[in-house]
């Protein structure tokens, strides 16, 4: 069985992140970009470290060094539970594969665990990624003991378990309840944004400490913070127990729980594998059509909806780049509700509604535009769109309107909310509506661009268009910068906000416009990718 | 003096109709040709020369069969045919248009279905239909004629209403060759389109491109079952190594023998070579 799990794991890795494709590709482009998306992936990770790193130094400098690996456990729990609830479905349960596998002589369970397998080494890596810099920050500065280490080695290595069995509970169950809708997609879409809502509301509780308890009352607050963190996520304060104050018990409370709960979920889903796999894969044949009137439309019409229907076949695709339309609106509804300080409080930044307000609405939806996996969605299909009578500017553009239809309701509920509680002034009125939507048009075409420079059709899952893809990825990056930019300038140009607001929505829009007219000149039709 | 002028200028104008009557039958041909292939060459990244100089002609009425071994070239011949490939030298025209500059007004003119018919599965087969038939902006009354004549004809009415992702391997094949004819193409493109479907399904896919033909359209298929290639089609390609090593009238090329022979002859002997 170990052979059957190490074999099935050793497949499934091969299709991650394109290792193997990069290993026995001729051509060199794409060994090229290979080795630029490691370029930067290695920047994040710096990046990120970097972070954790900060925060961690932050936590030690203010005496609360105690609660270093809670949170950071705690960080890497809820990142891994929210990725892997929406991978569940499309990947643990994943009919077509399961067919493909079982049809060798393995064992279910030996194809239950490689898959878990296959997400655990991702996870573990996010774990050591946010981990280990935070142990070094407290290694350093608190000088803690052997123990320290040695317990935390193990803590890296369990800590994905627990929110891995979590998610996939959560993510079958999701599913499950879906599948017996008519709209399955649609209501398991719903589910997973109630508890993506759920996720972002919990987490950025967190944030909200008093800060006036700061320095007067750091007892209070540690107090407050382990309160906050033992609501969230009980097992981070073990691992902090354990870590921190060298208690063997509290490892093996952390460890047995884990591994238990790993277990027995392994134990009862290796019973139910692969009717659970035929279950959530079921669809509904009736057989029965009678054709009513054909409407004709335009093509633009018919592309359009058909994007739509594309859309909204894909929760995995849906909640994943819904998620910066939902934060915009919680951002705008939280200035709204809470007021300017308390949000400011929750980012950490003192004057950042005051100052950046535009841009951070912007910011959110530009992250992960529908548009960054919109081409490689195409899949195995993609001969058909490449054979049909359109040309590459339809193409691309009722990609582009379908993430302004998307992205439109989310865009007027926050800026009514945000005009109805601020009454801002005229001015400021208006690149409060110019900024985001300068962002959202941006985001939408851009994410087409790098789309087309990182397409991947041949896939099986989709979560490897829009989790694991290159486009996406770069995507976020993209974003990031563009955001970046902008608040930095705002903080360092004091009184010049309209300026900057100006400027920013001027340069976004230019860059749309640039994109439109070199893309349509460098690769008129034939539209190809070869 | 006159008459002899009378006479030049009899000469001249019946010079002119001849002149004017040989181009009419050269662009007579040329219109007659739905597909045009000249010295195509295509070389896949990493240096592998796929196809080699190839030059071949179907010509309206044509029931035109591309045969060959896996790996042969049959399949990149067809891709850079219908837009899904670029190549490297030559020229491919279809109904006279160029498909590098004409890209789109050529793919209106044909349709082409894959080995593998990939459809939209999460459209159904009727919104796929109607999504064709906007596309190639098929009138409403029309596009409901023809999709169901060509469905009831290909026992797939009755399914129409549900998501391509239930249908069988079988039953995409045939949605997709539905699909292909919603806009009455000129020309339509196959790559191994009897693979997947039952005998009755065969059966209707032969009447079918009988019928397609016969009305003045063209059809350039790929295929390795060799006994229908012979049956089926008026004029045949071999290739081999990316080469086109025989192409020509089914019944000249192979006369006494079947095709099988012609088939294992040529490639054997081009291999030799």
């Amino acid at each position: 069985m170990t052979r059957q799990i190490r074999l099935l794991t050793k497949l499934s890795l091969y299709g991650m992140f394109g290792f193997n494709e990069f290993r026995h590709t001729r051509d060199g482009k794409k060994k090229l970009r290979f080795c630029l998306m490691g370029a930067l992936w290695v920047f994040l990770i710096l990046m990120l470290a970097g972070y954790v790193g900060l925060t961690s130094y932050g936590l030690t400098a203010i005496g609360m060094g105690y609660f270093v690996p809670a949170v950071l456990g705690m960080l890497v729990s809820l990142v891994t539970f929210f990725f892997t609830m929406t991978k569940a479905g499309p990947v643990l349960f994943d009919q077509r594969s399961y067919e493909k596998q079982v049809a060798l002589p393995v064992e279910a369970k030996s194809i239950i665990v490689s898959r878990f397998l296959s997400m655990y080494l991702t996870d573990m890596l996010l774990g050591l990624v946010v981990m280990l810099p935070g142990m070094a920050v407290y290694g350093v500065a608190e000088k803690p003991g052997l123990t320290f280490y040695l317990y935390g080695f193990f803590v890296i290595l369990f800590l994905p378990l627990l929110p891995l069995t979590a998610a996939s509970v959560v993510g079958a169950v999701i599913a499950g309840i879906a599948g017996r809708w008519r709209r399955g997609n649609l209501a398991s879409i719903l589910l997973t944004m109630i508890f993506v809502c759920v996720i972002l509301v919990g987490s950025m509780s967190l944030g909200s400490l008093d800060e006036s308890q700061l320095g007067a009352m750091m007892e209070e607050m540690a107090l407050q913070l382990e309160q906050q963190i033992g609501r969230l996520y009980p097992p981070a304060i073990w691992i902090s127990e354990a870590m921190v104050s060298g208690k063997a018990a509290w490892l093996l409370l952390f460890l047995g729980v884990s591994l238990g709960c790993f277990l027995i979920f392994l134990e009862i889903l290796g019973r139910f594998y692969g009717r659970v796999c035929q279950m959530l894969s079921a669809r509904e044949a009736r057989g029965n059509y009678q054709m009513e009137r054909l409407q004709a439309k335009s093509v633009m019409r018919s592309l359009v909806e058909r994007e739509w229907r594309r859309y909204f076949a894909s929760s995995v695709y849906v909640v994943n780049t819904l998620t910066g339309e939902l934060m915009m609106v919680l951002l705008a509804v939280g200035v709204a509700l809470a007021g300017r300080e308390a949000v400011d409080r929750l980012l950490g930044l003192p004057g950042a509604v005051d100052r950046t307000l535009p841009v951070l609405l912007g910011a959110m939806p530009v992250m992960m535009p529908l548009t960054a996996c919109s081409l490689s969605m195409e899949g195995k299909s993609w001969w058909m769109t490449q054979t049909l009578p359109v040309s590459r500017r339809e193409l691309i553009w009722s990609k582009v309107n379908l993430q302004l239809i998307v992205a439109l309701p989310f865009y007027l509920v926050s800026e009514v909310a945000l005009i109805v509680a601020l009454r801002p002034g005229l001015a400021e009125a208006v690149w409060l509506l110019a900024v985001p939507a300068a962002y959202i048009l941006f985001g939408a075409r851009t994410g087409i661009a790098v789309n087309e420079k990182f397409p991947v059709f041949d896939w099986d899952s989709e979560v490897k268009v829009v989790k694991q893809g290159a486009s996406a990825f770069v995507m976020v990056v993209i974003g990031l910068v563009s955001a970046a930019v902008p608040i930095i300038a705002l903080f360092v140009l004091e009184g010049m906000q309209i300026l900057v607001y100006a400027f920013t929505a001027g340069v976004l829009l230019l860059l749309t416009w640039l994109m439109d007219r070199i893309g349509r000149k460098k690769l008129s039709p034939p539209y190809r990718l070869d | 003096m006159q008459a002899k002028k009378n006479q030049k200028n009899q000469k001249n104008q019946k010079n002119q109709k001849n002149q004017k009557n040989q181009k009419n039958q050269e662009n007579q041909e040329e219109t007659d040709n739905m597909l045009e292939i000249k010295n195509l060459t295509k070389t896949y990244k990493g240096g592998k020369t796929a196809v080699d100089n190839l030059s071949l002609t179907v010509r309206a009425g044509d029931i035109y069969g591309f045969i060959g071994h896996n790996g042969a070239g049959k399949t990149t011949t067809i891709k850079a045919v219908v837009g899904i490939h670029d190549f490297d030298k030559g020229e491919i025209r279809v109904d006279g248009k160029d498909v590098r500059t004409q890209s789109l007004a050529c793919k209106k003119a044909m349709a082409y279905i894959p080995d593998n018919p990939d459809i939209y599965e999460y459209l159904t087969g009727i919104q796929y239909l109607n999504f064709l038939a906007d596309i190639y902006q098929v009138p409403g009354k029309e596009r409901e004629e023809r999709i169901r004549r060509e469905a009831e004809d290909f026992g797939i009415y009755s399914v129409l209403g549900d998501l391509v992702s239930t249908y069988s391997h079988g039953m995409r094949q045939k949605l997709a060759l539905t699909g292909a004819l919603i806009h009455e193409p000129r020309l339509l493109v196959l790559d191994e389109p009897f693979v997947g479907l039952d005998p009755e399904a065969s059966l209707l896919l032969k009447r079918k491109m009988h019928a397609f033909c016969e009305k003045g359209s063209a059809i350039f298929f790929s295929t390795h079952v060799l006994e229908v290639a012979e049956k089926l089609c008026n004029r045949i390609a071999v290739i081999s190594g990316g080469k086109l090593i025989v192409e020509g009238d089914t019944k000249e090329l192979t006369r006494d023998k079947s095709l099988e022979d012609v088939f294992m002859e040529v490639t054997h002997h081009d291999k030799a070579d």
